[in-house]
């Protein structure tokens, strides 16, 4: 695959995108080169790490990274590669120290102030006189630490890219979202945690099909949950309209919003907000009503919009739904053209009493994940989507992306529109317009040019 | 009770636990050396207290945890 051809793969101006974008072998080892080497990607929350020494594996790309605490509280996020002969230097999910010692030949590296003047530093590596003639340069050899970090109200983001354009620069308007998803209930930033345990599962599907759902593809609910829907998997039970726990007389989603130079995409818009859902359970309702008061008088307060509520996609591989309810977030993590690791996160609020908290992660876990009811009928999607696409005959024919073609009009945020109607596929235009300045490898200077 | 210039403290080597890493060499040369068998050896039994915090960052140091103070209290041998 010339990468120069890639402009005849993308018609984003009619709406029409090659299969080979979601199955080509070339491609993909392109997309790890010139998309995730350089992309801002999610880690973690620093809930996961909140005393020094406490460490969790995470993962950028296709590559183990871990995020630390260091002695003096700093996060660091590190290749989770021995720089002596690449073995993990930990191989658990979480835990607490200051020194990883590699496994294999026994090379030690260290995140402790007290020892190292650089966190992840090689400390020591046995017989350091006898077999290197105390010759070895230990300062040179490191684990690899990414090239920027950014910590947005507790969400923890990293690039490996020295050049990257800064973290805010790259999020632009869509902040907002972000914003909202690092926020409590009652609108406070920061004021989250994530349940402890990070769900990690495996599909047959290339990541993209993953972030396109969640960008503003409003266009598959009805007929993709319908099952669900009919049962009343959402929180008002059968008793509500739809599973996203309107009630009764509360307007659907109107709008998507695209972010149409940096990619990002949302269902819904700053303006829109659905209200708390109808709850069941009393207890329920009482919380979220609280909450939703006392954010709405803050958010006028400090001059914030009241939507902005998601699910939403940061581009290129971070989906969410921004809350306050639900409020959970996955990342999809390439592992070839047609296998993707989705890594899912549950986020509740810091102070929320155990029922709620419980109540929350109980809900999650039936409608999220690889055991969600909900997340089932994507994932039979985008099974059989990459699938198809890989067919012979199949990927000859290329996919029609022109719902909502040319029914846009311009939002208040910069460099953002909005769709006429609340179904579009304007956002996912978008996101492969942004895909393809990345592969083809557009410099920074050119990606963020009128941003 | 210990007498002047006996020292309180003893630098204990767990020897199956020493890898050579030589990060106590680095840290007090004139404490450690290596054997011939490239396991960490202290020149003397003991040492003042005044050397504490010294001894403590090459224990510190030592990624195997192979090291530890020992505080000496009591009567000298004979």
């Amino acid at each position: 695959m010339d990468p120069n051809r890639l402009g005849e793969l993308i018609d984003t101006e009619g709406g029409v995108i090659s299969r080979e974008v979601f199955v080509d072998e070339d491609l993909f080892r392109i997309e790890l080169e010139q998309l995730f080497a350089r992309a801002w990607l999610f880690v973690g929350h620093e809930s996961q790490v909140p005393e020094p020494g406490d460490f969790v594996t995470s993962r950028l790309g296709t590559e183990s990274v871990l995020l630390t605490r260091d002695s003096e509280g700093e996060l660091h996020v590190l290749l989770n590669s021995c720089r002596h002969r690449g073995m993990k230097v930990c191989r658990y999910d979480e835990g607490n120290t200051l020194s990883f010692t590699c496994p294999y030949h026994g090379w030690s590296y260290s995140t402790d102030g007290a020892l190292v003047s650089v966190a992840g530093e090689l400390l020591g590596v046995p017989h350091f006189r006898p077999g290197y003639g105390g010759r070895l340069d230990r300062s040179a050899w490191g684990l690899v630490p990414v090239a920027r970090l950014a910590n947005h109200h507790g969400l923890v983001f990293a690039t490996w890219d020295h050049d990257a354009a800064p973290f805010d620069e790259y999020v632009g308007d869509f902040h907002w979202w972000l914003d909202n998803l690092a926020s409590s209930a009652s609108g406070e930033l920061g004021a989250i945690t994530a349940v402890r345990g990070v769900q990690k599962w495996r599909i047959r599907a290339n990541w993209k099909f993953v972030a396109e759902n969640f960008l503003g593809d409003n266009y598959h609910g009805p007929p993709s949950h319908a099952s669900v829907d009919a049962v009343g998997i959402g929180p008002g039970g059968t008793g509500a309209e739809t599973r996203h726990g309107a009630a009764p007389g509360q307007r659907r989603s109107v709008a998507s919003t695209s972010f149409v130079r940096l990619g990002h995409g949302a269902t819904g818009s700053v303006r829109y907000f659905m209200g708390y859902p109808a709850f069941e359970e009393p207890e329920l309702t009482e919380y979220f009503g609280r909450a939703f008061e006392a954010r709405t008088a803050r958010f006028e307060a400090e001059g914030r919009p009241v939507g902005a509520m998601g699910p939403a996609t940061l581009f290129p591989s971070m989906s969410f739904h921004a809350g306050p309810f639900p409020r959970a977030l996955l990342v999809a993590h390439p592992i070839s053209p047609w296998e993707t690791e989705v890594w899912r996160w549950y986020l509740v609020d810091a102070d929320a009493p155990p029922e709620v908290a419980n109540w929350l992660r109980r809900y999650y876990l039936r409608y999220s994940g690889p055991a969600g009811l909900v997340e089932q009928d994507d994932m039979e999607n985008w099974d059989y989507a990459t699938e198809a696409s890989r067919g012979t005959i199949a990927r000859r024919h290329p996919y029609n992306y022109q719902l909502g073609l040319g029914m846009t009009q311009p939002s208040t945020l910069r460099g953002a529109v909005e769709s006429d109607y609340f179904m579009t596929e304007e956002n996912a235009r978008n996101f492969y317009r942004r895909w393809h300045e990345f592969v083809r490898g557009d410099a920074w200077s050119a990606l963020m040019a009128e941003t | 009770m210990t007498g002047p210039g006996e020292g309180v403290l003893r630098v204990v080597v767990e020897r199956d636990r020493c890898q050579g890493y030589a990060n106590c060499l680095d840290a007090a040369p004139d404490v450690f050396d290596l054997d011939d068998h490239d396991v960490a050896v202290t020149g003397a039994d003991r040492y003042p207290a005044a050397r504490r915090d010294e001894l403590e960052r090459a224990v510190d140091r030592c990624p195997a945890r192979a090291l530890r103070l020992q505080e000496i209290t009591g009567c000298p041998p004979a």
